[in-house]
């Protein structure tokens, strides 16, 4: 099965090379293109899509502001003729970095590198619990235990319904470490347990009591996981 | 798709060869068509940063530099890409309007070379193109 991507990028020329070589590898449909950050948002706040090619430096929003605006976390391999980036690509973990131009070959390597980050994540699917660090030791959660995890900078909050637990991360890191069928990142300081909701009123939502904001950019995802009937 | 007669052209040896070659497919009119569209764009965006240097609008230069900088790449040639990266870094210091324009007037000129040089292939292949198989 085809891997169902989006490219967004400024440069056209980048982004013709680049769904040509999508094309030519026979293993990536390309559903859209888009040169901005506020043009593709929209689109994949509502369609969810395996994998961005995305740009870094556009006009108005970067590539980076798209990731921390995403709700959920697809593959990402980002397009840039800055190598400074690098860094910031490994704190997004995306999947590969490519630095413009590139050849072909190197476009096919990045790909290899899909499949083994798919891999990985489908393991993550299955796992039913996770481990974090905290006070020199390594604690074991049970995702059923978890409620939600709350941003405080470089650190993160983890509620439980007996404990609350900080440690040193970041909500971006976690949203692709989590397992996604259970939990989802609504706000970009917020990652709920989507099974321990009590209500839903606008913008935010209830969970044991406790108000947490939807974002704008999120709330249509979140809709769409609640079991309206 | 390559055939016996691409085979037998030989590119300007100012191009990074083996890596247009093979971004391209071996593929010259693919190679022409985008040295056409990037000089074209490079040109433009060029005209817009002298203007703009008469302003001082520093940062509209930075954008518009980052934005064309990797069709030099593109089309082959990574010094010039280089050359806008140092570029872009000297525009990131935020210099005042004398200095930017100093700066773009030293540069111009290799600038309007490298133009030279990829509108020169394009006809080079647009002409060889043109002539029958043998």
């Amino acid at each position: 099965m085809k891997i169902t991507a989006v490219i967004v990028e400024d440069l056209s020329v980048a982004a013709e090379m680049l769904q040509r070589y999508c094309v030519k590898s026979g293993r990536v449909n390309v559903i859209q293109s888009f040169s901005s950050v506020e043009t593709a948002l929209p689109f994949l706040s509502e369609q969810v899509v395996d994998l961005i090619f995305l740009d870094v430096e556009m006009p108005g929003a970067s590539g980076f502001d798209l990731l921390d605006k995403l709700s959920y976390s697809p593959q990402v391999i980002l397009t840039t003729s800055k190598t400074e980036y690098a860094y910031n690509a490994f704190e997004y973990n995306v999947t590969d970095f490519l630095k413009k131009p590139f050849t072909y070959q190197r476009f096919i390597d990045a790909l290899g590198k899909l499949r083994e980050e798919a891999e990985k994540r489908e393991e993550a699917d299955d796992i039913s619990h996770i481990y974090i660090k905290s006070d020199g030791k390594l604690i074991r959660l049970e995702n059923d235990d978890i409620l939600y995890i709350e941003s405080m900078g470089d650190y993160v909050k983890f509620i439980t319904n007996e404990k609350k637990i900080i440690t040193h991360n970041t909500i971006k890191n976690l949203t692709s470490k989590i397992n996604p069928a259970v939990f989802c990142k609504v706000h970009r300081s917020y990652i709920i347990n989507m099974n321990k909701i009590s209500d839903v009123r606008e913008n935010m939502l209830y969970i044991k009591g406790q108000m947490i904001p939807i974002s704008k950019a999120n709330r249509t995802m979140v809709m769409s996981r609640l079991k309206i009937i | 798709m390559q055939t016996s007669t691409q085979r037998a052209y030989q590119l300007n040896q100012a191009f990074d060869v083996p890596f247009l070659m093979e971004m391209h497919d071996n593929d010259l009119s693919a190679i022409s068509a985008i040295l056409v569209t990037a000089s074209q764009q490079i040109a433009e965006e060029l005209d817009r940063c002298m203007i703009l240097a008469e302003k001082g609008d520093c940062n509209e230069i930075k954008r518009r530099i980052h934005l064309v900088k990797p069709l030099w790449g593109y089309c082959g040639l990574p010094q010039l890409q280089m050359k806008y990266q140092l570029l872009e870094y000297f525009l990131g210091e935020n210099p005042d309007a004398e200095r930017i324009r100093t700066r773009l007037h030293q540069e111009y000129g290799q600038i309007i070379e490298g133009l030279n040089l990829i509108t020169n292939e394009a006809i080079r292949i647009h002409e060889f193109l043109k002539q029958p198989a043998s």
